[in-house]
């Protein structure tokens, strides 16, 4: 789970405001704007699971593109990288969960 | 500023140089990050532009304007979400002066002819097709100007009796509005790139600010500009909402970034 920030305009209050957006992955599963609190959900639970699966298979591909692009960068984000998946991913399926409950 | 770090693909030949504009889409002072680089299905919004035009034959240059607090996101964009090479140069406080930074930015190779066209994208509509940035391109070399349009026959005031000449139309060209007809205008507009930056000079010297590429050459240049039909999927990322049909056109066109 990510959360990004940046301005947007509100469909609820019209105004140009900043919005809070919750990525499950690849997918937004929610936008709030901080305005006016306006929230919307998507339940992302049927479209993650196959996205999930395209992106481990891809990984080894992009991994190889970044380690020819810039090993350095690669060496030095790797361990820590790793180390946060499995705290990452569980945040993204309880995002995924909740998009389901909520959405 | 170019960004030459890594050793890359050699981009095809081309003369046509594609220019995309993330200065100040979406930004505010301590606001979060400027909307073309959120996340839209595994790839920034202003990725998905930049990859597009740089997949059109005959684009052979990429210049990436963005705000200069941006930059470092402007880098990440090139190392991660392109497989081009990219020159990213700082914008200016307005849409115009980051379009004259860009065409300044590629002055010399105008003036010596290895850039013949630009193509000046806006990096907030990330689902600009590969077909429509040709056609733009193509139509932009034959006339000197190219604009994307869709006929806004939906708010077009009429009056009784009258009607909107539409794209079939036999005084209109083809995928042209009639005159008279309200468009709702898009990016990528192309042009012949000595006659633009020529246009912006001028505009700079005058102080002219314009909505778009295409007015600026509309008050400095005497060249004609074509319309080329627009898609209803590339439109502007503005609402919250846009974001989440921009992510449902992902889906359903099967275009999810690898």
């Amino acid at each position: 789970m990510s959360v990004e920030e940046s301005f947007l305009r509100c469909t609820a209050c019209e105004q140009d405001a900043e919005h809070e957006v919750v990525y499950a992955g690849r997918f937004v599963s929610q936008i709030r704007c901080t305005g006016c609190g306006a929230v919307t959900r998507l339940d992302v639970s049927e479209d993650y699971l196959p996205d999930l699966r395209q992106r481990i298979s891809s990984k080894p591909r992009r991994l190889m593109r970044r380690l020819r692009r810039d090993p350095g960068e690669l060496a030095s984000s790797l361990p820590e990288r790793t180390l946060s998946k499995p705290l990452r991913m569980a945040q993204e399926f309880r995002t995924v969960w909740r998009s389901r409950q909520d959405g | 500023m170019t960004q030459p770090r890594r050793s890359r693909q050699a981009r095809p030949v081309g003369r046509a140089a594609g220019v995309v504009l993330a200065g100040g889409s979406g930004t505010r002072v301590g606001a979060g990050i400027n909307k073309a680089f959120l996340q839209l299905s595994g790839r920034s919004i202003a990725a998905w532009g930049l990859n597009t035009l740089a997949s059109v034959e005959g684009v052979g240059i990429l210049v990436f304007v963005v705000r200069p607090e941006d930059l470092e996101h402007a880098r990440f964009v090139e190392a991660r979400e392109t497989d081009v090479p990219l020159e990213i140069i700082p914008g200016g406080d307005t849409r115009q002066e980051s379009e004259l930074a860009a065409l300044r930015h590629l002055a010399d190779r105008i003036d010596s002819g290895a850039v013949d066209t630009v193509l000046i994208h806006d990096a907030a509509r990330p689902l600009v097709s590969h077909g429509l940035a040709s056609a733009v391109l193509h139509a932009a070399r034959e006339h000197g100007g190219a604009v994307p349009g869709i006929p806004a026959v939906d708010i077009a005031p009429v009056a009784p009796g009258e009607r909107l000449a539409g794209p079939g139309d036999q005084d209109a060209g083809a995928g042209e509005p009639g005159a008279g007809a309200l468009v709702r205008v898009q990016t990528p507009q192309g042009f012949h790139a000595a006659t633009i930056l020529d246009a912006y000079e001028a505009a700079a010297r005058d102080g002219f600010v314009g909505t778009d590429t295409a007015s600026c050459a509309e008050e400095y240049t005497d060249i004609p500009v074509t319309w080329v039909r627009g898609e209803e999927t590339n439109f502007k990322i503005t609402y919250a909402q846009d974001l989440l049909l921009a992510q449902d056109v992902v889906s359903a066109l099967g275009l999810r970034s690898s």
